[in-house]
């Protein structure tokens, strides 16, 4: 008896207010879900899961995912904590900033060894990306790390 | 004037009389009509009867032993046949410890409740991840796995190939 005396009003109340802003936002385009967390969950899924996720793409988008997630699933435990870790810092970026690294790589990855070195060492990198940037975009090439 | 007891629109005006909030111009009006109204009279009597035992009224100190006569009158009762629920009620608030250090325990469980509300409040939410687990959101992947083909070279330089 007391815990009804003493809980009720208090339940009520916290579930309204609980409730009350919960209620509208439109689901957006693309469901703000841990990337990484969703990523390992698709790596998990059993064949069955997994198979009717990706007839949802058509066949060369599809053919591309798995041949990525093979890559991915090829890494050591550790060795996808540091992918995680460099998506998380990828994330955290504005979106116009992320673009921007991803095009620095591609760039970079498309040039002859030398050039790649010299891009990876040079100004551009250093006066147009934040440390952060700098940092996604030199891991992105470890075999160059110690060339410098 | 008409008399407050026959208008429940001038009911107010003997409320108001008795509580001393009636302007002046209107308690000279009142009071020369509750000379000769005895239901007036009657009515204002009682009020200010109940008025003066309000004021008059004081709690009482509780006693020292109250909470302890309280629980075993309260054990008594249910003594008969008492329902687990209840017996289990009775071992959280009659703990054998004085009634202060229970006391101090209370904001605890209602915070403790006020956190079962709001997880079951949240339900719906996990209930939602819970669906999202069966069907993955196969874009979200494919974005994740091309920057993984980006951030990550394609081909891993080997160990000590430097
Ligand atoms: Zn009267």
């Amino acid at each position: 008896m007391f815990v009804c005396g003493a809980v009720s009003p208090l339940w009520a109340q916290s579930r309204k207010a609980a409730v009350a802003p919960r209620k509208p936002p439109a689901p957006p385009k693309r469901p703000q879900a841990n990337p990484a967390k969703e990523l390992d969950r698709f790596a998990k899924m059993s064949p069955e899961d997994r198979e009717n996720a990706l007839s949802k793409l058509p066949p060369q988008r599809r053919a591309a995912v798995e041949q990525r997630l093979a890559h991915y699933q090829t890494l050591t435990p550790e060795q996808q904590e540091k992918f995680k870790q460099r998506l998380e810092m990828m994330q955290s970026l504005p979106k116009d900033r992320q673009d921007a690294v991803r095009q620095k790589i591609q760039e970079l990855r498309a040039l002859p060894p030398a050039e790649r070195r010299k891009g990876l060492t040079g100004d551009d990198l250093k006066q147009n990306f934040s440390p952060d940037e700098q940092t996604l975009v030199r891991e992105a090439f470890p075999g160059m790390k110690n060339l410098d | 004037m008409n008399c407050p007891t026959k208008r429940n629109e001038d009911a107010e005006i003997l409320l108001d009389y008795c509580a001393r909030k009636l302007a002046p111009l209107q308690t000279a009006e009142f009071e020369i009509h509750l000379k000769q109204c005895p239901d007036c009279s009657r009515l204002v009597e009682a009020q200010k009867e109940v008025l003066a035992a309000l004021k008059a009224w004081t709690p009482g100190p509780v006693s020292a032993d109250f909470d302890a006569r309280l629980y075993a009158r309260i054990a008594a009762e249910e003594a008969q046949a008492a329902p687990a629920w209840r017996l289990w009620l009775r071992r959280i608030f009659q703990p054998p410890v004085p009634y202060p250090l229970w006391k101090s325990a209370v904001p605890l469980i209602a915070a403790c409740a006020v956190l079962a509300v709001a997880l079951s409040v949240r339900m719906p939410d996990s209930v939602d991840h819970r669906l999202r687990a069966d069907k993955v959101d196969i874009e979200q992947v494919e974005q994740t796995l091309e920057d993984f083909d980006i951030l990550t070279p394609a081909v891993q330089a080997p160990a000590g190939s430097m």
